[in-house]
């Protein structure tokens, strides 16, 4: 942190592996250990990092939104969307660069939808962007070829393909670099300070002048662009965009979002638990592939692991007895 | 020394409520000026006038002479105006570090363009603050970690981070041990000779004789003193706090007062009550007196078993009266008014009807199914009996008045047909006429035999309605007085 003067090379390994993230890391290398004895699992090490790479978007953009207290459940079927338009961009032969700035604006504004609707007419965010899906899943067919996008250039598809010692994909490097420039933004930024304070207290963020509704507009917006670029990164490697395959997406991203250690109650979370969160999951995944397991054990795992995750942010027992231990002083809550 | 902030006939009034009325209050430059009154005098709405959490309806505040507006409280800790809540406001999962300089944390520009948080320039601060304060708590500590007192510390060094030059103090010493009493004593010594001037309210009269230099009194809203501490005796602060005629709203009825049927004895839960013994008998009105926070809720809670206590026996009609749950307290029948309508007692989108019989549905239902009739029998008699007024049965909780929803409160606790009733507060925010008229129902009550437990912080109401109080004091039983001792002195004397 470089603010504790206990900076001891002893002390940060303790802390580290102590802390949510170090766990989340000591699990993942110990699953990525176990894949490696136990199957073909190194050549499929470029698939992995291929979904590590838009999963790690994904999971910041869901993390900022819960961190204020809100979800976005359309940020699956949103991919659908960009992708469609983005595909047909790529195929008209616009530039990679405007594409990625057209992706971010569609990611943008579905998510300014949301954030709007539900900073204004203080409509949960569950019950809008559950509206977006449908929406999403019902334009979907109206769309020319049902939103399909093929025969996309050859060269885009290489581009996206483009990989470093043969395993590491480019756009992992272009996720990383995402996550880093977060990871600096919520800890340098009084814009970073602010979402933690919103979503910690409302109360107290309005005490301390922080205008909430603003903020989570503005993580609205941030969390569309993320989404925008998520789109980028999950479609420009395939041969084509087919859009009602991101049906049901969502669920992953929220649960790579819960696994980093964002309590669903808003004011935690830190990005750099969405890296190891992404590997996880995108571990899981690509086990379940690999050893034919199927959707069905695959939504099994993730089941069983965001409960998990759950669970352990209230395993610091003093908070779990205060709050439901006999005679606390707010025993009269729900009672009917 | 010179005047730094004074404000001069300030109002302000809620609906149905007058809550300040030419209220004026003058703070001088590094003095620590102590605020006294009973519960609900009005003292907190003073101070959030000041830092702008309400705005006053009339009245002008001067900062140094020059008059200002307070909009929003970021504006009051821009005029260095901070105060220090009982409650405090810090954001738990976050480092006291980021949370002193939340909303203002300085600045750097690296390569000339990139604005980012200064961290080194931070913790200089922050450092230079808390050795002024004389505290040492590590910057990169969650605050969730931290207690009471220090918490208090760091919102002290969270105001002077935005320059503060006056600090109100809502009841700084309420949750702490002497020996935190103590450090706090010490850092409010540096701050004061530092030339900060502190607002301080507290119900605790030896530390305001301790600390204070100059006391103002307020009663019902309206400002009664301000005098030097040096000039004033205690005896005559608690008479300035009273002053207040006894008046004849209320309508005391004589009642055959019969056996006890409510023994407590010992009660004692840790923390909150120790060692509580007291009767209730048959048709008594039996008043409980204290300060908010004294425990007086806790104690009701811990009878109906709402909350556990730890040591104690509850002996109701002769049998022991150990109830596990608040249900099986209404089917003993002991039925236990909230204090807070709104929160615990009603639920307000739903109609009075609904309300009423929610406790009662089984009495009135078959297999689930709600026998409407009878429960429109049930209704008739208490819409009629408590006199709410209501243009029907299926009008919203929420759109009636104050005084309207305390009265289908208690109807919805009398459909329970207690024997013991609990009223906690039962007038609060409630008009002067709706207040008399649940006065004469809960004195009717106790005509018809029923025993009822009243904790009410408004004294000429306590004092006017009970047979019997008791006064507690930080969970502690005081004393008791008998009608015929009653006064407002006595009990206000007790009670601090």
């Amino acid at each position: 942190m470089g603010i504790s003067n206990r900076n001891s090379i002893l002390y940060g390994t303790k802390k580290f592996v102590a802390s949510r993230e170090g766990v989340l890391g000591v699990f993942a290398v110990l699953f990525f250990v176990v894949l490696c004895f136990t199957s073909n699992f190194s050549t499929d090490l470029y698939s992995y990092f291929k979904d590590v790479s838009y999963m790690i978007l994904a999971g910041l953009a869901l993390m900022l939104v819960i961190m204020t207290g809100n979800i976005d459940i359309s940020s699956g079927t949103v991919l659908g969307v960009v992708g469609f338009v983005a595909g047909n961009l790529l195929k008209m032969g616009v530039p990679v660069p405007f594409v990625i700035l057209a992706s971010m604006l569609v990611g943008m504004l579905n998510s300014a939808i949301i954030g709007f609707i539900t900073v204004r007419f203080r409509v949960p965010s569950m019950v809008v962007s559950l509206a977006m899906v449908k929406l999403h899943i019902g334009i979907f067919p109206l769309l020319p070829n049902a939103g399909w996008v093929s025969n996309m250039p050859q060269s885009v598809i290489d581009m996206g393909n483009t990989k470093i010692f043969g395993f590491v994909p480019v756009l992992l490097l272009f996720s990383l670099a995402v996550l880093i420039f977060l990871v600096w933004f919520m800890k340098y930024t009084r814009f970073g300070k602010k979402i933690y304070a919103v979503g910690g207290s409302a109360e107290s963020a309005k005490l301390a002048g922080i205008k909430s509704d603003k903020v989570t507009f503005i993580v609205f917006l941030m969390s569309g662009a993320l989404l925008g670029l998520t789109s980028v990164v999950f479609w420009l490697p395939s041969s084509q965009v087919q859009p009602s395959g991101t049906i049901g997406m969502d669920m992953t991203f929220i649960t790579i979002a819960v696994v980093s250690g964002v309590s669903m109650l808003g004011g935690t979370g830190k990005p750099i638990g969405v890296l190891f969160s992404a590997a996880l999951i995108a571990m899981l995944q690509r086990a379940c592939i690999l050893w034919q397991l199927g959707n069905a054990w695959l939504y099994t795992f993730y089941g069983i692991i965001v409960i998990m995750a759950v669970f352990s942010s209230v395993t610091d027992f003093e908070k779990f007895k205060s709050k439901f231990a006999f005679g606390k002083t707010t025993s009269l809550k729900g009672r009917a | 020394m010179s005047t730094i902030l004074k404000l001069e006939n300030i109002h302000k009034s809620f609906p149905g409520v007058r809550a300040l009325y030419n209220m004026q209050i003058e703070l001088e430059k590094g003095e620590l000026h102590a605020v006294c009154g009973e519960n609900g005098a009005g003292k907190s709405t003073l101070m959030k006038v000041i830092t702008g959490v309400y705005k006053a309806d009339k009245g002008d505040i001067y900062l140094n002479g020059e008059k200002i507006t307070i909009k929003e409280p970021n504006d009051a800790y821009g005029k260095g105006i901070a105060i220090i809540f009982q409650e405090t406001s810090l954001f738990k999962d976050l480092t006291v570090l980021e949370n002193l300089f939340m909303g203002h944390e300085p600045t750097r520009k690296t390569l000339g363009f990139v604005n980012h948080i200064d961290y080194p320039a931070m913790i200089k601060k922050a450092k230079e603050i808390f050795a002024f304060l004389g505290i040492d708590i590590p910057l990169d500590a969650k605050v969730d970690s931290l207690g009471v007192a220090s918490k208090q510390m760091v919102e002290i060094a969270k105001a002077l981070t935005y320059g503060a030059k006056i600090l109100i103090l809502d009841e700084p010493t309420a949750a702490l041990t002497n020996k935190e009493v103590r450090a706090l004593f010490d850092t409010i010594a540096r701050l004061k000779k530092d030339g900060i001037s502190m607002l301080y309210i507290s119900h605790r009269m030896e530390e305001i004789f301790e600390i204070a230099d100059r006391v103002t009194v307020i009663r019902d809203g309206e400002f009664v003193k301000t005098a030097n501490i040096g000039d004033v005796t205690e005896k005559q602060l608690i008479a300035w706090m009273v002053g207040r005629e006894m008046d004849d709203l209320y309508p005391k009825v004589e009642v055959q007062i019969g056996k006890p049927i409510l023994k407590v004895e010992h009660l004692s839960k840790r923390n909150v009550l120790s060692d509580i013994s007291f009767e209730v008998k048959q048709g008594e009105i039996f008043g409980i007196a204290g300060l908010a926070g004294a425990g007086r809720t806790e104690l009701a809670e811990c009878i109906c078993g709402l909350m556990k206590h730890e040591e104690g026996n509850v002996s109701f009609l002769d049998q022991p009266f150990n109830v596990k749950s608040y249900r099986e307290a209404i089917d003993k029948g002991v039925v236990y008014v909230s204090e807070d309508r709104k929160k615990y007692g009603l639920i307000v989108p739903m109609t009075i009807k609904e309300n009423m019989t929610l406790s009662v549905l089984y009495k009135i239902s078959k297999m689930s199914f709600v026998n409407f009739k009878k429960e429109k029998g049930i209704i008739g008699d208490y819409m009629r009996k408590l006199g709410v007024k209501a243009p029907n049965e299926d009008f919203i909780v929420d759109n009636l008045s104050g005084g309207n929803q305390q009265k289908v409160l208690v109807a919805k606790a009398l459909a329970a047909a207690p024997k013991i009733l609990i009223l906690d507060e039962p007038t609060r925010g409630v008009d002067v006429g709706a207040k008399a008229e649940i006065h004469r129902i809960i004195s009717n009550l106790a005509k018809e035999g029923m025993s009822i437990i009243m904790i009410s912080s408004d004294m000429p109401e306590l004092l006017g309605m009970s047979d019997r109080l008791m006064v507690v004091k930080h969970g502690k039983k005081i004393g008791e007085l008998e009608r015929s001792d009653f006064s407002q002195e006595k009990v206000l004397e007790m009670a601090l």
